[in-house]
């Protein structure tokens, strides 16, 4: 593996997300509402849910972070597809 | 004799049934420019592209600077680089931006000074904070003939470079690609269908039909050795009655 190469490939999706607020925005815009709209699913679910080990924030997290690379993976997708077309 | 920078042997591919290019052999060197002609379907860009190594041949051998393509691809492209009309630079990127993740990607040396020098021998100074896709054909062309020196290729590859400017634009374009040749040392395959151009700036042109190679020769000479009167009768014969060469 050629780290430079690697390191190129960064700096072209550097170059773009920092150049274009449309592209930068979207990264946390929907993790945010993903935050509120799940927050308030998890204060529904914990006043439901039967005492002991809290599950419900443990996974609410994980779908967090999971949404978070999911909008990093569409975001690079995205600049590829762009290159190709 | 001048050394060979590219040396291509018995090349073929074949899709199906079909012969995109039957048992291709030639050679180009150093400080050459060599045209690789021949009518749309020829099997120019198949060529080109197994050179490149995108396309894995049915059978023969591509080496540059003797290094087998298929052997250690990594080092015979080393010093190699291609530019045509349809793979334009990332237009969501400035001039400089292109040039520099394509020098990392190359891994140029002084990538800085490189990239100083070909913005100023392409006249792009004030393009070099532009987005490419905001460029005219000409500036696109210019910069990406800047993308395919940036490693100082002994072997470039330029698939119809010219084609979709208009003719002062092209001259200049020529004249940057000759002078590179000719001071660089760089070998060139050339890929035009502007006979004019052809005969102007390569040195030997092979003729490409159905896949084979028909003719070979100096674009000067070629035409009155087959009793035709310039380069772009001798390739409409070519493209229209390849058998009547033959006999």
């Amino acid at each position: 593996m050629n780290f430079t190469r690697v390191f190129a490939i960064v700096l072209r999706q550097f170059y773009l997300v920092s150049a274009s607020f449309a592209r930068f925005m979207p990264l946390f815009i929907w993790v945010a509402v993903d935050v509120v709209m799940w927050g308030f699913l998890t204060r529904y679910l914990n006043t439901v849910a039967a005492a002991g080990f809290n599950f419900i924030p443990a996974m609410l997290g994980a779908i967090l972070l999971w949404d978070f690379f999911i909008r990093i993976m569409q975001g690079i997708t995205a600049a590829f597809f762009e290159d190709i077309w | 004799m001048k050394q060979s920078v590219l040396r291509v042997n018995n090349l073929q591919k074949l899709y199906g049934d079909t012969i995109a290019v039957d048992d291709v052999s030639f050679t180009v060197a150093a400080n050459e420019i060599v045209g690789l002609l021949g009518p749309n379907g020829a099997g120019k860009t198949t060529t080109i592209n197994m050179v490149l190594g995108v396309l894995e041949p049915t059978a023969g051998a591509v080496s540059i600077n003797g290094t087998d393509i298929a052997v250690n691809r990594s080092l015979a492209l080393r010093r190699t680089n291609f530019s045509a009309v349809y793979t334009p630079l990332p237009g969501n990127l400035t001039v400089y931006q292109n040039l520099h993740i394509f020098s990392l990607l190359y891994g140029v040396k002084d990538f800085k000074r490189r990239i100083d020098s070909l913005i100023e021998r392409f006249d792009l100074k004030k393009f070099r904070f532009t987005k490419c896709g905001v460029l005219s054909s000409g500036e696109q062309t210019r910069v990406s003939l800047a993308k395919a020196m940036l490693n100082e290729p002994n072997l470039l590859l330029l698939d119809e470079p010219t084609a979709s400017l208009d003719p002062s634009v092209a001259r200049d374009i020529r004249e940057v690609i000759r002078d590179f040749a000719v001071k660089d040392g760089a070998g060139i395959l050339w890929t035009s269908h502007n006979m004019y151009e052809v005969e102007e700036v390569c040195d030997r042109v092979l003729f490409l039909s159905h896949g084979k190679i028909l003719l070979e020769g100096d674009p000067k000479i070629l035409p009155k050795e087959y009793g035709k009167a310039n380069l772009e009768e001798l390739f409409i014969t070519v493209a229209r009655e390849p058998l009547t060469l033959m006999e």
